[in-house]
């Protein structure tokens, strides 16, 4: 996520609506997989970087996008404990993906464009 | 929390999947937390990053299409369904998706424009009838037509300016204005969630301007919303009350009905099969249950599925339309016999003594007599009537009157539902797709000797003399119980 349009969202369900969160977040995970096939955790640290979440509401989204078909998942032997489930990305996933993207792209916008005009006129 | 009592608690929310797939997701909520204890947490702050049990249950069951527990649970019915309506489903999005406020102010204001429509035909309705009474002023006969082609003419022009009026409005308000309005304000609800990363940097003050400004935006959006809002939540309260009230008819109308169906079911085990009233009667019954359903929802404020009850209630009265047409195939097919064969196959009698002084509640002169010499002075009352669907009994009753004794003879008809016998007749010529309807007459036969009837007539007369002379209004009409008229019988009082 290093594009111009990168944000910051605080935590707190005051501040987060769960159903724009859980929007949001579907788009950072199918971005973060797209790039590059990761594992659970993995993922999990790195949307954290991103997005101030619980680590543990990522996972369900995995699950959810998986079962939709979006990703789909390997096995792979690590160094360190028990094999690790990777996920990768399906053109099914890539398409979501791009359509996210398209998507708040446009919301964004249109939403700091808004910002900026309030401000100009306060 | 430790790390074995989060996954425990974890596994108890999810029981209601399959095994592997909580032995999935455990090991993989496992494997987070000891990779997070590995890069130098502890266990309980690992447990804590991972968030609320609950939360988490909940999101992992969606994900399976599975709604938690703690939500309400669709009921089975509405799972049914749900299938056939997903693609009607998307026709009715705008108003599936719209809460009741929407509707109702919706509703409100469709409502308002069709009042003003009502009230603009007021300087419509004079112009045509000061132009119309212009037009008779000159007089008939091709004025008379002018003045209706008037009349037309006008009727005509209000009903176009009215639905020119009506679209226009609705045009602008609900396609133009009302979505743009819409969209602002769901702007402002969405505002809070984002705000931009350079912004919240400055973080400190900075954040509490923004904050106070979208207070600012969201209170101006609020203006435009507030007197609307504020009337229809007066109202929906209003309309809650009133829907409670129904309720309780509505409840009274499913017991009732679920009683109706009992008793087809009756029917139906005897062999009577009109399934069009059958059909009718269900319908009619589930018309009850949807609108029971969707007022218990409205009052006690639980989420009407509003697509899910159209596609009902349209089924509902697709059902009944089904059941008029066959109910009027099977009543067409169904034999009606107005003049029963068997005729008025039942009597009832009863005899009376003759007295010297005794007079017929109803005047002799109009009964059917028959002369028999062999009663001598008894006097015999012999009812003639069809005892297809009922039964009569015969009653009379004897009252004095300036030193005459009146008889007043009637009978009472037992209606065949309250008897079994009959019922059972009903029942078995509904089977035939038979009905026998008599007129319901009953012939009335009086026998007796030839001097009583002269002595009877000879009373009569007398009788009604001294009832001449006096005056009517001075009978107590309550104490006799009956009002005595001479020539046209008896009137319970």
């Amino acid at each position: 996520m290093h594009n111009s349009h990168s944000i910051v969202l605080a935590r707190g369900d005051n501040f987060l609506n769960t159903q724009f969160k859980k929007g949001v977040l579907e788009l950072l995970v199918l971005l973060i997989v797209s790039e590059k096939d990761k594992y659970g955790y993995e993922l999990v640290e790195a949307v954290s970087k991103i997005v101030d979440v619980n680590e543990g509401t990522i996972y369900p989204i995995l699950k959810r996008l998986t079962n939709e078909g979006y990703f789909e998942t390997y096995l792979e032997e690590s160094n360190e404990g028990p094999p690790r489930k990777y996920y990768h990305i399906t053109a099914l996933g890539k398409k979501r993906c791009k359509e996210q993207n398209v998507e708040w792209e446009k919301f964004a916008s249109s939403v700091n464009t808004f910002i900026k005009g309030v401000n100009k006129n306060e | 929390m430790s790390k074995e009592e989060f996954l425990s608690q974890l596994r108890k929310k999810l029981s209601i999947l399959e095994e592997s797939e909580i032995e999935d997701i455990i090991s993989e909520y496992e494997g987070y937390i000891e990779e997070k204890v590995s890069k130098g947490s502890t266990e309980e702050e690992a447990v804590l990053s991972m968030g609320n049990v609950d939360e988490l249950a909940k999101d992992l069951l969606s994900a399976y299409k599975i709604k938690s527990p703690g939500e309400k649970t669709k009921d089975t019915f509405n799972t049914i369904v749900d299938g056939c309506i997903a693609t009607f489903d998307r026709v009715v999005d705008v108003f599936a998706h719209k809460s009741f406020q929407e509707i109702l102010r919706f509703i409100l204001e469709l409502v308002f424009i069709f009042v003003i429509i009502a009230i603009c035909k007021i300087p419509f309705s004079i112009i045509e009838s000061m132009g119309k009474s212009a037009f008779y002023a000159f007089g008939g006969g091709a004025f008379r037509v002018l003045a209706h082609i008037w009349e037309f003419l006008l009727e005509f022009v209000y009903l176009i300016f009215a639905v020119l009026f009506f679209l226009k409005i609705f045009e602008s308000r609900y396609l133009g204005d009302f979505v743009s309005k819409r969209v602002i304000h769901q702007e402002a609800k969405k505002e809070d969630v984002v705000v931009e990363k350079n912004e919240s940097i400055k973080k400190g003050r900075s954040e509490k301007s923004i904050n106070l400004k979208k207070e600012k935006e969201r209170e101006e959006n609020a203006k435009n919303f507030s007197v609307v809002d504020s009337f229809v939540d007066l109202c929906l309260l209003f309309f809650r009350m009133i829907a409670f009230f129904i309720l309780i008819g509505v409840v009274c109308y499913v017991v009732g009905m679920s009683i109706t169906i009992g008793l087809s079911f009756y029917f139906i085990i005897k062999g009577v099969f009109y399934f069009g009233v059958y059909l009718i009667l269900f319908a009619l019954f589930l018309l009850g249950i949807l609108a029971f359903v969707s007022l218990y929802n409205f009052v006690f404020k639980h989420k009407n599925k509003g697509s899910v009850l159209l596609i009902l209630s349209l089924l509902c009265f697709l059902l009944l339309g089904i059941g008029v047409g066959v109910c009027a195939i099977e009543f067409a097919s169904t034999t009606i016999v107005y003049n029963d064969p068997n005729g008025k196959n039942a009597q009832e009698t009863f005899t009376y003594k003759m007295k010297d002084n005794l007079v017929l509640g109803r005047s002799i002169t109009d009964e059917t007599i028959e002369f028999d010499e062999s009663l001598n002075d008894e006097i015999q009352f012999i009812y003639h009537y069809n005892d297809t669907y009922f039964q009569i009994e015969t009653r009379y009753d004897v009252r004095k009157n300036n030193g005459y004794e009146i008889l007043y003879y009637w009978h009472d008809i037992e209606r065949f539902v309250y008897h079994k016998k009959y019922l059972d007749t009903f029942l078995n010529h509904l089977k035939e797709k038979t009905l026998y309807i008599s007129d319901g007459d009953v012939d009335v036969t009086l026998k007796m000797s030839k001097s009583t009837y002269e002595q009877l007539l000879k009373n009569e007369e007398s009788f009604d003399d001294t009832v001449k002379n006096e005056n009517l209004e001075d009978i107590d009409f309550n104490s006799l119980g009956y009002y005595y008229c001479p020539r046209h019988g008896v009137y319970h009082h």
